[in-house]
């Protein structure tokens, strides 16, 4: 059942009970209505035969025309009311129709009374008598008559009283009973779907939007859960669109980062990246006290191989030369390229002596797998210059030493090592001052 | 899922608490509305029924099923006459009989071993004054030495005897005749009889057989008769239960009764095989009432009376309110039973008949 429909039926319900309540109250008081008119016409019976059996007392004892008259026009009321009677329950009127029947024959024996009473040798006689009695007696089952049907109405009327009491109660209980029931389903439909809807909300809150609520309820309820569940559906969708747009973003952002990072011919890091991140080696470097190295290195007669073998050819030596490098550094190293072809190795803990063993690798790298192009072999070597990291100085200075000592190694005939060996001899060859 | 089917049986449980208390409710109701449970006899009951318009209310008691439905096995045994119903209940052929208070009367002089129930029907018509169309004028001294069928014992001859007395007639003036009223027509047709006294239907029988040559003389009101339950005292010790349950028929009978006339007078019709006419035409005479109460002790009394004062026999007046039981009445009506008691009774009748 929709849920507007059984509120609709809560006070639908109020009214009908008002209805019912207010005809059965109509209906009995018609009733009692009809019982009190039965009462009062019953008492006006019970006077009039009263009044003929006191006039008949009366005529008894001084016979007089007026008495005579007085009695005829009694009875002729009594039986004019008698002939108007209401409709009566059966039981009372077999007592009605016998009061009638009776009332029937009073007149007769009256006469027969007159006829007597007017006979002096009837004046004191048995039959005179005995017709007096059958008079008393006729007028005497009148009155018992009108009495048991009083009788019989007051029982009507507390039957009646009883009657209602019944049906108002009944009705009463009925209706409390009906709507107790129909405020229990109510609240106990509206609790469900509230906890529903809850339930809900808080799979939401979790986001799962996986999970459905159930849509099997036929009234309002079940339209508004499957809106919920359509808006669950497009929030689901939003989300999905909204976490793959940000892992696009954080894509492209790591995309864009890498690009201007990175050297784009040999891709490895370039000089702005090499900044950054000697900047922070050397703080941590100055921070836990550990040695900071770098080689700086390049291709010895790189020009000659240009012009000899062109650019392009050029260009592969120089990647091949980063190729090799990475191959013997280590993971925390990091290579960039400083200007055409030289390069940097930033070496974080790793003092002159570690920085010399990675030069040594390297050239032993490049004479391991010699550059080869589509048409020779070319040789290739490197001069490299190894500088540590003084105390109070800066990248500028340390890029400053490793840019000497390369020079130094190229003075020195290509295709060597030469560390930076600073003036202060208290400084070590791990670059700490003693 | 679980939710759902938690919320559905607590609205059952809580509409088959309602249901409950309604059931249980109108079961109250039915027990206190309902009358008390009948004791139905486990036995037949036989009842010498009168072949008279006033048993109306045992024929309609038998043909409605009122007896069958409080009685259970009634049947009925017709007779002509409330004198021969009150032999037969007296002869041990029936248990309760039909009979006139002046068969009451009578019999009471004689035997005080049986009782009145109650009365069911009162006719202030019912025994007619009948002779031949072209006899001398029946009355006055016309009557002397006339010869006038009556059944002796009976509302036939109390009525008579009113009737002559009324006229100024001595009941020594004129010859009864003691015949049943089925044989008066017949006698009256035959002059065997100068008038005839019967009850109906026997005094309509009589005026259709004899077509217009006899007259009913009028007499409404002069003698008020009653038809009343009778049985033996011995009977309602042995037979408890069986007054109530035959009352009980005869109440919701005359209810019928006087709901439906019209059916009723056509239901007699056909038991008793008379002309509707008939029935419609005595029908205005008839007083269908279960009752016991003073009037009908005051009656009984009354005619004792006039029978001690008429027949100078030196008999004493029986004592009627030990011939009275209101009690099994009282069980089924209680306010139609209203009888005085001794000592009221007694001041009541010194000061009326006396």
């Amino acid at each position: 059942m929709k849920l507007q429909t059984q509120l609709y039926l809560f006070p639908g319900s109020v009214i009908f009970l008002t209805l019912c309540i207010l005809f059965s109250m109509y209906w009995l008081w018609k009733q009692s209505n009809t019982v009190f008119e039965h009462q009062n016409y019953i008492t006006e019976i019970n006077t009039r035969v009263h009044q003929l059996e006191t006039n008949l007392y009366l005529y008894e004892k001084a016979p007089s025309l007026q008495y005579q008259k007085r009695w005829e026009a009694q009875h002729q009321a009594l039986t004019r009311l008698l002939n108007n009677a209401p409709a009566l329950p059966a039981e009372q009127q077999t007592l009605l129709n016998s009061i009638k029947g009776l009332n029937r024959g009073v007149p007769i024996l009256f006469q027969r009374l007159l006829v007597l009473s007017q006979r002096p040798s009837e004046a004191q006689s048995p039959l005179k008598q005995h017709i007096n009695e059958k008079l008393i007696a006729q007028l005497q089952t009148i009155i018992e008559d009108s009495q048991q049907l009083t009788a019989m109405v007051r029982l009507q009327m507390r039957d009646n009283s009883t009657k209602q009491m019944i049906v108002m109660g009944g009705l009463l209980l009925f209706g409390s009973a009906l709507l107790t029931l129909l405020a229990i389903n109510l609240s106990s439909r509206i609790r469900s779907h509230l906890d529903t809807l809850r339930g809900g909300v808080k799979e939401l809150e979790a986001g799962n939007f996986q999970h459905q609520l159930d849509t099997s309820r036929s009234d309002e309820f079940g339209d508004f859960i499957e809106e919920f569940n359509r808006m669950k559906q497009t929030l689901e969708e939003t989300t999905i669109s909204r976490d793959a747009l940000q892992k696009e973003i954080d894509q492209r952002t790591y995309a864009l980062k890498h690009i201007a990072s990175t050297d784009p011919l040999t891709q490895v890091f370039n000089r702005r990246k090499l900044q950054e991140q000697a900047e922070l080696e050397i703080a941590r470097s100055r921070r836990h006290d550990e040695p900071l190295s770098v080689l700086l290195f390049d291709a010895d007669h790189f020009k000659s191989i240009n012009d000899k073998f062109g650019h392009s050819v050029g260009d592969l030596v120089l990647i091949h030369l980063c190729r090799l490098s990475e191959s013997v550094m280590r993971e925390n190293d990091l290579i960039a390229r400083y200007g055409g072809e030289e390069f940097v190795i930033l070496l974080p803990h790793t003092d002159l002596h570690g920085a010399n063993e990675l030069a040594a690798r390297i050239q032993s790298r490049l004479k391991d797998y010699p550059f080869r192009s589509e048409e020779e072999i070319i040789p290739l070597t490197v001069s490299i210059g190894i500088a540590c990291l003084q105390p109070e100085t800066s990248f500028a200075d340390l890029i400053g030493d490793a840019d000497k000592a390369l020079y130094d190694a190229k003075e020195s005939g290509r295709n060597c090592i030469k560390s930076f060996k600073p003036l202060n001899p208290d400084v070590d060859s791990r670059g700490s001052l003693h | 899922m679980v939710e759902k089917n938690s919320n559905s049986m607590n609205s059952s449980f809580y509409l088959l608490v309602v249901l409950l208390i309604f059931i249980c409710g109108f079961f109250v109701l039915g027990t206190y509305f309902s009358s008390q449970p009948e004791e139905r006899a486990d036995f037949p009951i036989r009842i010498a029924v009168s072949k008279t318009p006033l048993s109306t209310p045992v024929y309609i008691a038998d043909e409605k099923g009122f007896f069958q439905k409080h009685c259970g096995d009634v049947r009925l045994k017709e007779v002509v006459g409330g004198n021969r119903s009150f032999e037969s209940m007296a002869a041990g052929n029936a248990d309760f009989a039909t009979s006139s208070d002046s068969v009451l009367v009578y019999k009471a002089f004689n035997r005080s071993d049986f009782v009145a129930l109650a009365s069911f029907v009162q006719s202030d018509n019912d025994v007619k004054f009948i002779t031949l169309e072209d006899s001398i004028q029946m009355q006055g001294s016309d009557l002397t030495n006339k010869k006038i069928a009556v059944v002796k014992g009976s509302a036939s001859e109390y009525f008579l005897s009113t009737y002559l007395a009324l006229e100024g007639v001595s009941a020594d003036a004129v010859t009864l005749m003691d015949m049943p009223p089925n044989e008066m027509p017949d006698a009256l047709e035959s002059k065997m009889v100068d008038a005839i006294v019967p009850w109906e239907p026997f005094g309509y029988k009589a005026m259709q057989k004899l077509e217009g040559r006899a007259k009913v003389i009028p007499t409404k009101n002069l003698y008020s008769l009653t038809f009343n339950l009778v049985a033996l005292k011995t009977d309602l010790e042995t037979r408890p239960g069986a007054a109530e349950c035959v009352l009980r028929s005869l109440s919701e009978a005359i209810d019928y009764i006087a709901i439906n006339p019209l059916e009723t007078q056509k239901i007699i019709a056909s038991r008793l095989n008379l002309n509707s006419d008939f029935i419609f035409w005595i029908w205005p005479d008839y007083i269908f009432k279960l009752s016991l109460n003073r009037s009908l002790l005051m009656n009984l009394k009354s005619q004792a009376q006039w029978v001690v004062s008429s027949e100078k026999s030196g008999q004493t007046v029986p004592d009627f309110m030990s011939l009275l039981d209101p009690e099994p009445l009282i069980r089924v009506k209680p306010e139609a039973a209203s009888l005085p008691s001794s000592g009221e009774e007694q001041g009541s009748l010194d000061n009326t008949i006396q």
